[in-house]
């Protein structure tokens, strides 16, 4: 089976995280094994599935991308730190439940100003008596 | 529908190639309607990411390379393959972004991509 679903989610940053997790879960219970594509649409959002913490994560961002470094394109550390981090994770599933261990998903609002962003959750699997299409 | 097409990429070897037209071309040409497609290499010193392909920026990416990461070595943080979304037979990518090959390897040639597309097509 293959399904998409589009979420909408109202963000703000700066390098705000927003959890993902719950819905992730949500998806992975349609299908007994596969694999699930998380997407956030645009250029500048990060999305990233991690066990540390996020201010390790911020500050290992800060070190290696700085907000400002005499960029020649205005607003370069969020299109840079957006390609680093990807926009696209994929997700195995068993038995229901995605492998993620302790990590947890988020996406990551990089620049200041509020967005609405689109998440796309693409779910390839064998179906479970559980699924609901 | 699975299937797995090889695009050969003309490089001069040190640059970067905007991809997303052809592998818009190709799920229009399956009939995709709803899937993924991922879009990767294994070329030595070459990378596929996401990446608004605006020419300061990419200058801007270059010297992040070279002043952060050892430019061969690269492709190992940057990643092989860069996923995407099709719903409603499109890429779901946004206005801004694009899938760029990244070659770093300073060998001209021509280069391997593969876009494996995985989805529902019109029946």
């Amino acid at each position: 089976m293959l399904t998409a679903r589009v979420i909408k989610l109202l963000t703000h940053g700066p390098m705000k995280p927003f959890d993902l997790t719950d819905e992730l879960k949500k998806e992975a219970k349609k299908v007994k094994k596969g694999l699930i594509l998380v997407h956030v649409e645009g250029a500048t959002p990060g999305l990233i599935l991690t066990s540390f913490s996020r201010e390790d994560v911020w500050n290992l961002c800060s070190e290696i991308i700085p907000v400002d470094a005499d960029y020649e394109h205005g607003n370069a550390y969020a299109h840079l730190r957006s390609s680093f981090m990807s926009t696209s994770v994929e997700i195995p599933v068993v038995e229901g439940e995605p492998l993620i261990g302790q990590r947890r998903l988020y996406l990551v609002e990089i620049e200041p100003r509020r967005r609405m962003r689109k998440v796309i959750f693409v779910t390839v699997g064998e179906g479970s008596d559980r699924a609901s299409t | 529908m699975i299937e797995v097409v090889k695009l050969k990429v003309n490089s001069p070897g040190y640059v970067a190639i905007d991809l997303t037209e052809e592998v818009r071309r190709k799920v229009k040409e399956l009939g995709t309607t709803t899937g993924i497609v991922s879009v990767f290499t294994n070329e030595q010193g070459c990378a596929i990411i996401g990446i608004e392909y605006e020419t300061g920026l990419l200058a801007d990416l270059e010297r992040l390379i070279k002043e952060k990461l050892k430019p061969v070595v690269a492709e190992a943080f940057m990643g092989s393959s860069f996923t995407v979304p099709v719903v409603s037979g499109d890429l779901m990518i946004g206005g801004f972004k694009r899938i760029v090959l990244v070659d770093l390897s300073g060998k001209s040639g021509e280069k391997e991509v593969i876009i494996t597309v995985v989805g529902n097509a019109h029946s």
